[in-house]
């Protein structure tokens, strides 16, 4: 008798065990602790269980580590996604579904059409958007001041905003222009940099001014605006060599660039507007009433040719969404909308300074009265997306190939070669196109 | 009595099958599925990450011709060339030899910087000599106070030179320890005799050390042929994004992780283990030659 009740009690603990082992996951980086941490904390309280928290640090590849994950078979069960890659995990079946819990959701009626339509592919949900952002040229108002640069700076063209590096180089501002470049940096080039300037070097009309052709639905591997965009760089970094192009290899040091910022010896430095916030994350630089003051930006300006933007602006953001493999579907979902509650995401998007894919957290008080986030209205309006057709992970590596192959001092022509080289071998000869 | 040691032996190759046979295992299922993905279109994510096609060698054709490759290549068989050839074997030899003969009064002091190099994770290695480098690093700040213009970001204008010193650094320990406990293997009455005769001691690196040693310089270059050729973590921390040290390590660590590739980035890697193969085969020619 005496056997078997210690039997049973060992089989029982070794049962509890297990279940254990089904605790919930959650992976997000570092930078989005204040956006998931508060929900789940609610959520183990209200709840009893426990979730995995698995915070990636900064300076990890966010995004090859996902996919890593997701083809090992280890993903957690909900994560967060990079909005350019939710296509791929969507079409390789990593992803789940969600429609089926969050379409009743007050916090998903309170999201923007757009952004519904951007988690959307086949009518089903996939992922809940976080956040969305804009880009522009972060200054310093005392070191255009110090140089004689009349502020607040606004460059109408790409002529212009050349000059004013030059300035500031010839007055010894070491990167005067900071523009990413180069494979090492990974999106941030095609993003933050290459983007920027292709949308503005021509005319919209017929994609021009874009990497793929969505009319055609072809990627595009010659154009005028391929050809002046990586002109732009040869001009910034080969040419009149306005800054090292060593500030994006692999040593990228962002607190080093954050002093350098504050201590006038970056120029201009194209940057997203999260930048505003997380200029003070893991810097080491205290977020001072007198550094604040000091923090001016400009938007990205077309190049100034006939019918072209007069300037340029492309979105990404971040979403959540759910393991296809998810151990427990209804536990995940009740997770979810936890993290995605309305008072704990008002309160994080308050302090961030990103801007609201929700209407129920953009109608908040501090949300409104926020002169960072409220300044940006207008280049939201006039924004893009990326061209993120499955396939763009491909694109976008070849893209910050190119960049790379102009700052190894290789020609326009060149660099396009290989670039038409790449995408051949990945899409074929009929799938791409040429504009003269 | 050879029952006993058979009886031995036996014992300890049962102890020593069941790792062996491990390794095997993962070894070998490794590298067939290397070489069978590298005729596919896999991917890390989207259609072809779940569904992928056998495309035959269209990998190789591609990869063969691609612009970039080639340039990878050339950069990695002068990085190989310079810093494992010429920086490791030979400057080893070179050292074994001279402590040997009495130049290197204290050799510990040429140890210790050497085994650290070859001690310290490269990580560790990585970070560390970024720091001395970096454009605010400790080489241009001497550099600052000596008032002697600086040449801007070290890595930019000499990065092959550094990840090339870097890694002779790195591998320097090994050619070091394998050459000095050849040396002492050269009979030592030769040694005296030359030098009672008056013969340079760079006549006897060359007339006498060397040819005594050549077995070993075989084996030891065909050892650091490989591993040099796979070099992947230190440049990539330190310099990716750097064309002039775009060695193929991190070219096919681009093609496999930020392109998603990972068929492509396996053929590039069976193309490295070929060319390994081919140096092997050279080696091992010459060494069969040579004891003819």
């Amino acid at each position: 008798m005496k056997k078997l009740l210690v039997g049973t009690t060992a089989l029982l603990s070794m049962l509890s065990l297990l279940a254990h082992a089904k605790d919930l996951s959650v992976m997000y980086g570092e930078t989005f602790a204040d956006a998931i941490e508060p929900g789940i904390a609610q959520y183990e309280k209200d709840t009893g269980n426990t979730v995995i928290r698995q915070k990636i640090p900064a300076a990890t590849i966010y995004d090859q580590k996902l996919s890593l994950d997701f083809i090992g078979g280890q993903a957690a069960d909900l994560m967060l996604v990079d909005s350019y890659t939710l296509s791929s995990h969507v079409e390789a079946g990593y992803l789940r579904d969600i429609s089926p819990f969050v379409s009743s959701w007050p916090e998903w009626q309170s999201v923007y059409d757009n952004f519904k339509n951007s988690v959307t592919f086949d009518n089903k949900i996939y992922a809940l958007p976080l956040d969305t952002d804009v880009r522009m040229m972060y200054y310093n108002i005392d070191t255009f001041k110090e140089h004689g640069i009349e502020v607040p700076w606004q460059p109408k063209n790409w002529d212009e905003l050349i000059a004013t590096a030059e300035k500031l180089k010839a007055e010894g501002v070491e990167q005067s222009l900071l523009i990413p470049v180069g494979v090492s940096r990974g999106e941030e080039t095609t993003m933050q940099g290459f983007y920027m300037l292709l949308l503005g070097a021509d005319v919209p009309t017929d994609d021009r001014n874009r990497l793929r052709d969505w009319n055609d639905g072809k990627w595009i591997v010659d154009s005028p605006a391929l050809r002046k965009t990586l002109g732009f760089y040869k001009d910034v970094y080969m040419d009149k060599k306005l800054s090292p192009y060593s500030a994006y290899t692999q040593s990228y040091n962002l607190a080093a660039r954050v002093k350098g910022y504050f201590d006038g010896s970056v120029g201009i430095w194209f940057d997203g507007s999260w930048r505003y916030v997380e200029m003070f994350f893991n810097t080491g630089v205290e977020p001072t009433d007198e550094l604040i003051a000091k923090i001016a930006y400009a938007r990205v300006p077309g190049s100034g040719c006939e019918g072209c933007l007069d300037y340029t602006n492309i979105s990404g953001g971040w979403t959540l969404a759910m393991n296809e493999k998810v151990s427990d579907i209804e536990e995940a979902a009740k997770l979810m909308e936890y993290i995605y509650g309305k008072e704990y995401f008002t309160n994080w998007i308050n302090a961030s300074g990103k801007i609201s894919t929700r209407g129920d957290a953009a109608e908040s008080e501090a949300y409104m009265s926020n002169a960072f986030v409220s300044g940006l209205t207008d280049m939201v309006k006039g924004t893009t997306l990326r061209d993120t057709y499955p396939g763009y992970l491909i694109v976008t590596q070849a893209v910050q190939q190119m960049t790379q192959d102009i700052v190894d001092g290789k020609s326009v022509d060149e660099a396009l070669a290989r670039y038409k080289e790449s995408l051949d071998f990945e899409f074929g000869a009929d799938n791409l196109k040429t504009y003269e | 009595m050879g029952y006993a040691i058979y009886k031995r032996r036996k014992k300890t190759l049962l102890f020593l099958t069941v790792p062996f046979l491990v390794s095997l295992f993962f070894f070998l299922i490794a590298v067939v599925w290397t070489i069978f993905i590298s005729f596919t279109n896999q991917k890390l994510t989207g259609i072809e990450a779940i569904n992928p096609k056998i495309i035959g060698l269209k990998n190789y054709l591609y990869i063969l011709k691609n612009s970039t490759f080639i340039d990878s290549l050339t950069i990695t068989a002068n990085f190989t060339f310079l810093s494992a050839i010429i920086g490791q074997c030979f400057i080893g030899i070179l050292l074994a030899a001279f402590v040997r003969q009495g130049f290197i009064k204290r050799p510990v002091f040429i140890e210790i910087p050497i085994l650290l190099g070859w001690i310290v994770p490269d990580t560790v290695a990585a970070f560390s000599w970024l720091a001395l480098v970096d454009d605010t690093g400790f080489v241009n700040q001497v550099l600052s106070w000596l008032n002697i213009e600086s040449t801007g970001s070290l890595m930019e204008h000499h990065g092959f030179f550094i990840i090339t010193v870097n890694n002779v650094w790195k591998g320097l320990a090994w050619s070091y320890l394998l050459f000095t406990a050849a040396i002492d293997g050269v009979s030592r009455e030769i040694l005296e005799a030359s030098t009672m005769d008056g013969v340079s001691a760079g006549r006897q690196i060359y007339h006498i050390i060397i040819p005594s040693i050549l077995p070993q310089i075989f084996i030891n270059l065909l050892l650091i042929t490989i591993w040099t050729v796979g070099v992947f973590s230190i440049p990539y921390i330190m310099s990716n994004g750097n064309p002039d040290t775009n060695i193929l390590g991190v070219f096919m660590y681009n093609q496999a992780f930020a392109s998603q590739r990972i068929g492509l980035a396996s053929s590039i890697s069976v193309i490295m283990t070929c060319i390994v193969g081919v140096f092997a085969a050279l080696y091992f020619y010459f060494q069969k030659k040579y004891e003819e």
